[in-house]
């Protein structure tokens, strides 16, 4: 899967680094200094380059955790993401990664306790308030779990300050370390989900629908808490009796006492990266129908935005009780 | 409008000496194409060969002289072929470069190999002058860093490779390498070369395909005056209508209109009518 590792050498011989080297056996190993060396040069492809992505290892220096912006939350105040990674094994089409990354190599950081030290120094800092900490905004949560041990690392970190909630975002079903430990209370394992025929046509390599909801169902079946992310809403002629469908089969599965939020949010991009992907993949129809410039932002125009939005809260309403639901509409 | 489709790149190698350069001119049936003061182009129908002459800097220009001549098309294949040595890999052995670094300037640049290598990869480092030490474990050579930083401004890097051939190591030194002895390395070799260019070119077809035919934008240009942010409005207008409506016949409504804002402010209104499809 993976035919070649790049190595910052400075931490060749990191624990993290030789643990992932094992796994691949195989693998060509490069050094480098810096991974911006291999990750930032201008003359790459995203989309060549997602045929057969790298694995870079390297240390993050800084910036381990940062504000999210206004308007995304799931009801806390001190809202923060990071990423251990940066780049994701899947392909949706509609992912901001492609037009935010000249690279498609996977990057993983290892110095996973500098992270734990940026987030204890906050959660310290926030005294007795909440503080939310989302992973899986530059990479997916769980997609890489065999390889980054991420959770076995951060869930006992979280389990011991239980004034800091932990959003795990995914598509993955590579759930077998959270079925083999305790639930964290504090710990929302939030997957994202669309209609059938929206994950055919856009989430290449993604696990189906169905599938994920079977591994929400085994993790709701242990106690874990489950967040329900329909983002990012996809317009097409059928998409009112696909997302209707969609939620019927969500929650005959998943009951609401094990949900700890639902939120959705509309198709937005930011200007820049709309233009890059659109270079990228200009034959997609995604990226070649009915979009418009708003505040820097790309997005389905604002009729079909509005329409769109009002009819999936409404629907979801049906099921989703007011004070566990959050538009995020950033 | 029929979306068109793009010819498979061109593959450009880049040689340094003519030893290197003539087994890939008879196994290509390249021709003599053209030449300055400096360089000589060979060529056959999407191949391209220009004789750099030795070192980083003449590899660099050579690189930009054949982009020139072969009509400055971007997102081309390049590779470059040629010579080095090695502490300790057999004479003839044939390696891709998995890095280049640049001694004097003590640079590196990172080949993403996108495919499958059908030979051995390698740490390439160009040096200044033939290099007896062999220091590291690495491949010395005196070309691939002027190469790969020029051909990178007119491609992108997964399709810009180094294959370098095995002509010295520990036991046999630079003093023995001989012109005849390099033409008959690279033709040892041409079966991999052939392999990796055409693994270099099937992993180009994966590039964007769409684009609108020149004749066609010459069309609008012809017909309405568009600024030039209103001609990049119009390219990705048309390149939109031609994803969702291939088939559309749209000139004949076009042409009705007199001002270019008309005619994006209808291109955008047909767009917005289709229905939407996944
Ligand atoms: S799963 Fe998320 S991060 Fe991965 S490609 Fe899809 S949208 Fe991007």
């Amino acid at each position: 899967m993976i035919d070649t590792v790049y190595i910052e050498k400075e931490i060749e011989s990191h624990p993290r680094t030789k643990e992932v080297c094992e796994r691949f056996p195989k693998a060509r190993r490069v050094f480098c200094e810096r991974y911006g060396e291999v990750f930032n040069p201008n003359a790459q492809n995203f989309r060549l380059q997602k045929q057969k992505p790298a694995l870079i290892l390297a240390k993050k220096f800084d910036h381990f955790i940062l504000k999210t912006q206004k308007g995304y939350g799931i009801g806390g105040d001190h809202n923060f993401y990071f990423s251990h990674m940066l780049n994701c094994l899947y392909d949706c089409r509609y992912c901001f990664l492609q037009g935010m990354y000249r690279s498609a190599h996977f990057v993983f950081f290892v110095n996973y306790e500098d992270f734990e030290h940026a987030i204890e120094k906050q959660i310290k800092e926030a005294g007795s308030e909440e503080s939310y900490f989302f992973s899986g905004y530059d990479c997916d949560s769980l997609a890489f779990e065999p390889v980054t041990g991420f959770t076995s690392h951060f869930l006992p970190l979280f389990a011991r300050h239980p004034k800091a909630w932990l959003e795990l975002r995914t598509k993955s079903i590579q759930i077998k370390p959270l079925l083999e430990m305790k639930p964290v209370q504090n710990c929302v394992i939030a997957f994202s989900l669309t209609p059938t025929e929206i994950g055919a046509a856009l989430e290449a390599k993604t696990p189906a629908v169905t599938k994920r909801l079977e591994a929400m169902e085994k993790l709701q079946e242990r106690g874990w808490k489950l967040g329900l992310r329909f983002d990012p809403l996809i317009y097409h002629a059928q998409y009112q009796e696909q997302y209707e469908r969609l939620f019927r089969e969500v929650f005959k599965k998943i009951k609401i006492p094990s949900v700890h939020s639902v939120s959705l949010g509309p198709f937005r991009l930011p200007k820049q990266g709309y233009e890059t992907m659109f270079k990228l993949y200009p034959e997609a129809k995604l990226f070649a129908g009915p979009l418009e410039e708003r505040k820097g932002m790309v997005s389905y125009a604002q009729k079909i935005e509005e329409e769109m939005l009002n009819f999936i809260t409404s629907r979801l309403l049906e099921y989703v009780p007011k004070n566990i639901f959050f538009p995020c509409l950033i | 409008m029929p979306p068109k489709k793009l010819m498979m790149p061109d593959i450009h190698f880049v040689t340094a000496l003519p030893c290197e350069a003539q087994p890939l001119i008879e196994f290509y049936r390249l021709k003599p194409a053209g030449r300055s003061k400096s360089f000589e182009i060979y060529e056959a129908p999407g191949k391209h060969l220009v004789l750099s002459g030795v070192g980083k800097i003449r590899a660099a220009e050579a690189v930009r002289f054949l982009h020139e001549f072969a009509g400055k098309i971007r997102d081309q294949a390049w590779l470059n072929v040629g010579i080095g040595g090695h502490p300790d890999l057999k004479i003839g052995e044939g390696v891709l470069a998995h890095k280049i670094t640049d001694q004097k300037l003590a640079k590196s640049w990172y080949p993403p190999l996108v495919f499958e290598a059908p030979s051995r990869t390698e740490s390439v480092v160009t040096v200044e002058r033939a290099e007896n030490k062999y220091g590291e474990s690495c491949v010395y050579e005196m070309e691939a860093s002027g190469f790969y930083e020029a051909a990178c401004r007119f491609s992108t890097a997964e399709l810009i490779h180094c294959y370098k051939i095995i002509s010295d190591n520990r036991e046999s030194s630079t003093k023995k390498v001989s012109a005849a002895l390099v033409e008959r390395l690279v033709r040892q070799n041409l079966e991999m070369i052939d392999e990796i260019v055409k693994k270099i070119l099937t992993l180009a077809q994966a590039l964007p395909h769409a684009e609108i035919p020149a004749h066609e934008f010459q069309k609008f240009l012809e017909r309405w005056h568009f600024t030039v942010t209103e001609q990049h409005q119009l390219r990705r207008l048309l390149l939109r209508l031609q994803t969702l409506e291939p088939e559309a016949e749209i000139w004949p409504e076009l042409q009705l209109l007199t001002k270019s804002k008309d005619v994006l402010n209808t291109l955008k209104d047909r767009i917005n009518s289709l229905p939407v499809a996944l």
